[in-house]
């Protein structure tokens, strides 16, 4: 693995304007705060004041890099670039996913084929991202409701090929891992098996629930027991760097948050 | 095979953002060919997979739908203080029903928001005050999509510089955006309930204007002679003929150019001089 990080492992969340109070006044529980890489210059100045407390990590929701044909914007490169500079972040990611096409903007995270070629074409995308800096770059899977047409190999086989061809780290979603387990009804501990595990270098957890029939990655609720189990299995596997816990909505007690955050740092601990 | 993929994932990116071009397609897949030119292997693809995992992709088409509803209340929080839940959530269905199965979502919530507010505001049964509170939203969301991109301003970073009054002119902030409103009755809820005023005279005027830096919306109120002294101000090619109604010395003048500069309100330009 060529991804050498001087860091223990860490407990962070993800930065929303909706909590940002309250995420400023208990600073000091969190090793990271996790951004938005897009909006980063609208977060200036908390930036600056985070910047002071804890470390940043820089997290991308529109490179679209599964888009087939489409080369990666110099806008898009541009400000990334500035983004990591501003930041100093430890490290940056971006989704496996569809987010806009032929001027379509999603404004969602869509699946893409599982097909070989497009590990080719993603790969390549994540050498030019590389280019710009020496700060790591971690890939991460994404919640997928239905499958795209002619997949042809397995996700787990799929993502490995692209980290390994393209010599990045992993960003392991376990819950989208969970909600997908559940949806298309397979072993989330046998797909975690597959992966090539010493590239996971963060981990994402979140709550989910059922809408509509379905297992949906909300970010609205506590972190399911299944989910932290999946966690504990994976820790004993592969040392990480971090934990990062999405939330989306203003958590109704912060505490809620505060109490996961232990949960995370305990399950460490022992190890 | 790379013309087919993208086209695959250009139609399956259309239907999972537009529900009902989705259920259109389900009913009669010959649209396909119509909206998507697709070749007779793109138009069995899609159909197959349609006929195999069209419930999930409807289902998804549906979260999507849901998010963008309610990414959509987070950027029109006045009009939901206004009109209730339930008869937006009605005239979101009307809107999303009227939406032309040709055209792209709306590319933000904020962008989303604007398309929204001027439908509800045509179309649907407002009261007078709903309706100017939905205008006093759209106006403040469309300040905020403002682009500046193609817009120079002179950074400045010398206000004894500013005393060469010859050299610089003032410009507005290209995002400025006014709000009159002729209607007493949302002038009063604007100042009582958005603003929180206790007390306000008749006759103020709100703006909106994007800050180039922080990307965030202010507001500025402005009374009728304030706005007519910033008007002047901008209107004259360089300071030095700004009179600021002869009233005021050069300090004074200099301190409100640095306070609406400082405020973001103007820009200042160095005058560009002919040889």
């Amino acid at each position: 693995m060529m991804i050498n990080l001087n860091k223990p492992i860490g407990v962070g969340i993800n930065y929303r304007d909706e909590f940002s109070g309250q995420l400023l006044g208990n600073i000091e529980i969190f090793d990271f705060i996790e951004m938005n890489t897009e909006s980063f210059h609208k977060n200036s100045i908390i930036i600056d004041k985070l910047l002071n407390y804890t470390d940043i990590l820089l997290h991308g929701l529109t490179l679209s890099i599964g888009t087939y044909g489409e080369e990666i914007p110099k806008l898009y490169l541009d400000n990334l670039s500035k983004a990591i500079i501003k930041t100093n972040c430890c490290w940056f990611s971006e989704h496996i996913a569809i987010t806009k096409i032929n001027g379509l903007e999603l404004r969602a995270l869509m699946p893409v084929e599982l097909i070989d070629y497009n590990i080719y074409e993603i790969a390549s995308k994540i050498k030019e991202i590389k280019s710009l800096t020496t700060k790591p770059f971690l890939l991460e899977n994404i919640a997928y409701y239905y499958p795209m047409p002619n997949n042809t190999i397995p996700e787990y086989e799929f993502i490995s090929k692209i980290v390994n061809v393209a010599d990045c780290g992993l960003l392991l979603d376990i819950n989208n891992l969970y909600v997908n387990s559940i949806n298309h009804k397979y072993d989330p501990y046998k797909f975690i098996d597959c992966l090539p595990l010493d590239r996971v270098i963060e981990v994402h957890v979140a709550g989910c629930d059922y809408i509509n029939g379905l297992m949906v990655d909300t970010h609205a609720s506590r972190v399911k027991d299944e989910v932290i189990s999946l966690f504990k299995y994976l820790f004993k596997k592969t040392p990480l760097k971090s934990v990062i816990i999405e939330r989306d909505d203003r958590p109704k007690d912060f505490q809620e948050i505060i109490d996961e955050v232990n949960i995370f740092r305990k399950i460490i601990k022992d190890g | 095979m790379q013309r087919s993929t993208k086209k695959i994932q250009y139609i399956l990116a259309r239907l999972t953002t537009n529900h009902k071009l989705l259920s259109d397609i389900q009913r009669k897949p010959d649209l396909l060919n119509f909206l998507f030119e697709t070749s007779s292997y793109e138009h069995n693809l899609i159909k197959e997979h349609l006929d195999l995992h069209g419930h999930l992709i409807s289902k998804t088409a549906e979260l999507f739908e849901e998010k963008r509803w309610m990414d959509l209340l987070l950027t029109i929080k006045h009009t939901t203080n206004i009109v209730s839940q339930n008869k937006l959530k009605l005239m979101w269905r009307d809107y999303l029903d009227c939406y032309d199965v040709s055209q792209h979502i709306p590319s933000s919530s904020v962008n989303e928001s604007i398309e929204f507010l001027r439908f509800i505001i045509k179309h649907s049964s407002l009261s007078k005050l709903q309706q100017g509170i939905a205008e006093y939203e759209l106006k403040r969301n469309i300040t905020l999509t403002f682009n500046f991109d193609n817009q120079e301003s002179f950074i400045l970073d010398d206000f004894e510089s500013l005393k060469e009054y010859q050299f610089y002119k003032a410009q507005i902030n290209p995002s400025f955006i006014m709000f009159q409103s002729l209607d007493k009755e949302v002038y009063d809820h604007v100042f009582s309930y958005i603003l929180k005023k206790d007390k306000f005279p008749d006759g103020l005027i709100i703006c909106f204007y994007k800050n180039q830096h922080t990307f965030k919306v202010h507001r500025i109120i402005l009374s009728k002679k304030s706005h007519e002294d910033i008007v002047e101000l901008v209107s004259e090619a360089t300071l030095k003929n700004y009179s600021y109604n002869n009233q005021v010395d050069n300090n004074a003048k200099n301190n409100l150019l640095i306070n609406l500069y400082n405020a973001n309100v103007i820009f200042i330009d160095r005058v560009k001089y002919d040889d």
